[in-house]
């Protein structure tokens, strides 16, 4: 019951009994008031008879019924009487009578009293008085008792309550009023309590408070507790938010990690393929140390697979994967898949069948690679996982544009309950399959999440023992007359014009590598090593091509392309193919946007270099001499190798000759400062013939001519020459030398006795800074020492000291240093 | 001051003796009528009933009429004293009582015993009281005692 309820119910109990309850005691003390009445009448009845008694006894004696009646009519005259009978005795003296009178008014009277009425003379009785009271009076005085009882009561009862009432406010209510407004201002950051009169101590409202500031108190302590906890949690809560944030970075820190892996992994792999292709090209090779390389080979190529389908399935993983859409020719595709394939199913012993439509258009689009890499994947499983009997590539053209891809064998087959678990990432069958078959587990993921790309589904169907199916549709719109970007082979390119590329990249193996092969191809190839000497060498030198690395120190290949296209006119416009183990969507469109024609992946697919090449400059020898024919000072090519060569007609000995001048003249420029200082024109003009005939005979053409500016101001105007001539021919004469050091040395049939004859002091002293940076284990000196050396050195030697100096093995390095020495 | 209060105790008492003494002198009386009258004898109680008003008729059938001595005489206050027991002022306040309702016939006043002695000799109805020490005229006024109050017996 709610209290509102509880108290009206109590108010009506209450007020319903206490009506009761009135009205009894009302009846009580009326009927109290009542039998009082009746008492009294009786006794003022007596009173009056008593009163009247002398005049009354009177009137009897003397039997004078006047008086008598004079008597009756004062008893009557009071309320108080109803009826009187005045009776007087008749004797031998007196005859007596008779008087009765009563009240006209109604109700009637009571029982009779009556007095006898004595002699007023001696003891006879002479008459008797007889009166009944009036049961009116009685009435009417028994209800005004009860009335004043009743009203007084009440009013007593009222004014009581009042009292109570107020008594209990001011001693009860308005403390609880004043607890309770404590406790509603009461705050719970402190421990206050609420504070009550001394008197409620002792009484229950004292033990509600009690108990109530108990309770404060638990609560206070219970909030400081909850207080330290909810610090406690903000704490932990902050400490995971750092975790969390750490956790974020080194997500990113491994994106960045892997990306940068991915290519430090394969630039040294596209050197070891490189150099094994290049190596395997030789006929000199013995046939054990073929087959040797031929599997080293084999094994870095499956190596590359195996990192190329890892940053696949990193690159699926975070959505960063994109097809590449172009037109293509299926057939073609199917055809190039099934000879590749074949061999490995004729090694097995299978039948390798490809069954696809007859009337296939010409070119599809899609993404030709992808496609490959998916077949490739399929058909390779299906010859792993099969030890006898056929392997089935079957195309069927459906309708929209679909093709179903099917690849079927008679292999070990696929239980059924594990099919679904073969498509998840690093998984194979079981741990067995990985044991008997080998395999990453990657393939078919990778497949499958390709496959998902161009809108497919890779669906499996396999019995056990029997054999497996995968298969999967996808659309392949044909497009009609849209060239198809065929791979070009060697043998077309080797009909190119020879070419002047430049080559800009940090690593030397890398050069090296594409150098030979361009060589190979009858190209002239120079080299830079970061992007700052590219934008040196492009303006110094005509190129019909640069190819540049993209992650470089000092200068970096966007920064440099960017550079060279802010150049002057014919130069701006030399093709840039990017060279980049990055090979991510977004890095493309960044080199893209920098200004680069295309962008070749490493490991460079030198097919695919060729075609890009081809597509690139279709008139190579006609842009490689334009630049020639606008000469003034500033253009001037810095040096002329061309002519050079041309002048020397003798490869080694130019170089050489070259590196002569430059360790000659190291010291030129201080005995220049020193005469001009002295103003000895003489001395000046001596030096500067002598230079420039030196110049000029090797085609540093900008020094030649700025020599001979030179020399005319000399002659002209005597000590009166102009400071800036001194200055221009200073700088001109220190960027040739630096370009002359940076020169990459041609190729000679024994390297390394004729590279240690060349400049052999300065390669000395290259070499103790090498050795001295090892001692110091400092790999950065030691880096930049090494590359300085690089330039003037070759040889296995020296690739054996870059492999030491970045395996950190800086004690080999000495070794390898102290022989390189001893060999000079 | 003991011997004094001993002595005025003694003097209210010797006074209050004298009085009594005094009363005692007065205390017969005759009650008497005409002496041809019918009546013999009356009782104490016809006296009484006669004198204060409650007997209308004499015994014979009479109308009686009962004389007074003069209100205030120490006759009259000593016949009712004799006569009731009462004191005089009791008497009074009763026929006061009664004369106040109209109704009352008290006994008739008289200038003093020779008109009492002269009126009862010739009226037979009248009725009368006389002291005792008159005794000696009734006869020659032609009375005779019907009644005799002795208070001493």
């Amino acid at each position: 019951m709610k209290i509102r309820q509880l108290s009206h119910f109590i108010f009506f109990v209450t007020a319903g009994g206490a009506l009761l309850l009135s009205i009894l005691f009302s009846i009580a003390v009326y009927f109290i008031a009542q039998a009082e009445a009746v008492k009294d009448s009786k006794t003022m009845s007596n009173d009056l008879i008593s009163a009247v008694n002398a005049s009354a006894s009177a009137a009897a004696f003397s039997g004078n019924d006047s008086v008598a009646n004079d008597v009756i009519d004062g008893l009557l005259s009071t309320d108080l009487i109803y009826s009187v009978r005045f009776f007087a005795y008749a004797d031998e003296v007196s005859d007596g009578f008779v008087v009765f009178k009563e009240t006209e008014q109604a109700g009637g009277g009571l029982d009779d009293i009556t007095r006898e009425l004595i002699s007023p003379f001696d003891d006879d009785v002479i008459g008797e008085l007889t009166v009944k009271p009036n049961r009116a009076w009685v009435a009417s005085e028994a209800a005004d008792r009860a009335l004043f009882l009743v009203t007084m009561s009440v009013t007593v009862i009222f004014g009581s309550s009042l009292l109570a009432a107020q008594v209990i406010r001011i001693l009860i209510t308005r403390p609880i009023v004043k607890a309770a407004k404590q406790v509603n201002s009461i705050s719970l950051s402190d421990d206050a309590g609420i504070e009550i009169p001394a008197y409620l101590n002792e009484n229950e409202i004292g033990a509600l408070i009690d108990c109530f500031n108990t309770m404060l108190y638990g609560l206070h302590s219970a909030i400081l507790v909850e207080r330290s906890l909810r610090t406690d949690m903000e704490e932990v809560q902050e400490r995971l938010e750092q975790a969390k944030i750490e956790a974020e970075r080194a997500t990113i820190a491994k994106s960045h990690f892997l990306a940068n892996m991915s290519h430090e992994i394969r630039t040294p792999m596209n050197s070891i393929i490189g150099f094994m292709d290049l190596a395997l090209e030789s006929s000199k090779l013995d046939s054990d140390s073929r087959q040797q390389l031929e599997i080293a080979n084999h094994s870095a190529q499956y190596l590359m697979r195996l990192i190329n389908d890892i940053l696949d399935v990193s690159k699926i993983e975070s959505g960063k994967l994109e097809l590449d859409e172009s037109p293509f020719d299926l057939s073609e595709l199917l055809s190039e898949i099934k000879e590749l394939m074949g061999i490995k199913a004729t090694e097995k012993r299978l039948d390798l069948r490809l069954t696809m439509p007859a009337n296939l258009s010409r070119a599809y689009s899609g993404d030709q690679f992808r496609l490959r890499q998916i077949l490739i994947n399929l058909v390779g499983n299906a010859i792993k996982f099969t030890q006898q009997g056929t392997v089935e590539i079957n195309v069927e053209s459906g309708v929209n544009d679909s093709f179903t891809f099917a690849v079927c064998d008679t292999g070990i087959g696929i239980p059924e309950d594990k099919i679904q678990h073969i498509l998840a990432p690093f998984t194979q069958v079981d741990a067995s399959i990985t044991r008997r078959y080998g395999g990453s587990g990657l393939g078919t993921t990778i497949s499958a999440e390709l496959i998902g790309l161009m809108g497919g589904e890779l669906l499996i169907e396999s019995e056990p023992d029997v054999g497996s199916r995968f298969y999967f549709t996808i659309s392949l719109p044909p497009c009609g007359t849209m060239v198809i970007s065929k791979a070009i082979d060697g043998k077309t390119i080797s009909s190119l014009n020879h070419l002047t590329i430049l080559v800009v990249d940090d690593t030397n193996e890398n050069v090296k590598l594409v150098k030979i092969r361009l060589e190979k191809q009858g190209h002239t190839v120079y080299q830079a090593s970061n992007g700052h000497e590219a934008l040196e060498l492009v303006q110094q030198h005509p190129f019909d091509l640069v190819l540049m690395d993209i992650n470089m120190p000092i200068m970096g290949g966007i920064e440099a392309t960017k550079a060279i296209r802010q150049l002057a006119a014919p130069i701006c416009d030399v093709p840039i193919i990017a060279m980049t183990a990055n090979a991510l969507e977004e890095e493309t469109r960044t080199i893209i946007a920098a200004g680069m024609d295309d962008v070749v992946t490493k490991p460079i697919d030198f097919q695919r270099l060729f075609s890009v090449i081809t597509n690139l400059v279709p008139n190579a020898t006609l842009t490689a001499y334009q630049g020639e024919k606008t000469q003034s000072v500033d253009n001037t090519q810095l040096i002329d190798i061309q002519f050079g060569l041309a002048t020397w007609q003798d490869e080694q000995g130019y170089h050489k000759a070259l590196f002569n001048f430059a360790e000659n003249n190291q010291s030129l420029a201080n005995q220049l400062d020193a005469l001009a200082s002295a103003r000895d024109s003489d001395g000046l003009l001596n030096e500067l013939h002598k230079l420039k005939g030196v110049a000029a005979n090797l085609g540093c053409q900008r020094l030649t001519s700025i020599c001979e500016i030179f020399e005319q101001d000399i002659i002209e105007s005597g000590k009166g020459w102009p400071q800036s001539d001194l200055d221009g021919l200073q700088t001109c004469l220190q960027k040739t030398l630096d370009t002359i050091h940076n020169l990459p040395v041609p190729q000679s049939k024994e390297p390394s006795s004729e590279s240690a004859v060349e400049g052999s002091s300065n390669t000395l002293e290259k070499l103790n800074q090498l050795k001295v940076a090892c001692e110091k284990y400092d790999p950065d000196m030691a880096e930049i020492a090494f590359s300085e050396l690089s330039s003037s050195l070759s040889g296995t030697e020296l690739i054996a000291l870059g492999t030491a100096i970045k395996n950190f093995d800086f004690n080999l390095a000495i070794r390898l240093v102290d022989e390189l020495k001893h060999k000079l | 001051m003991i011997s004094r209060l001993i002595l005025r105790l003694l003097l209210l008492f010797s006074t209050h003796f004298i009085a009594v003494v005094a009363m005692s002198s007065e205390s017969k009386w005759l009650v008497v009528v005409h002496h041809e009258s019918a009546l013999t004898s009356l009782t104490h109680k016809q006296v009484m009933s006669l004198f204060l008003g409650r007997a209308k008729f004499l015994p014979s059938g009479e109308r009686a009429r009962a004389l007074d001595f003069p209100i205030g005489s120490d006759v009259r206050a000593g016949f009712y004293q004799s006569l009731t027991g009462k004191n005089i002022a009791d008497i009074d306040a009763y026929w006061a009582r009664l004369q106040y309702s109209g109704k009352a016939s008290p006994p008739v006043p008289m200038s003093g015993s020779d008109q009492i002695l002269q009126l009862v000799g010739k009226e037979s109805s009248a009725i009368a009281y006389l002291p005792s020490h008159l005794q000696s005229q009734i006869a020659e006024h032609g009375l005779k005692v019907v009644f005799t109050i002795d208070s001493q017996q």
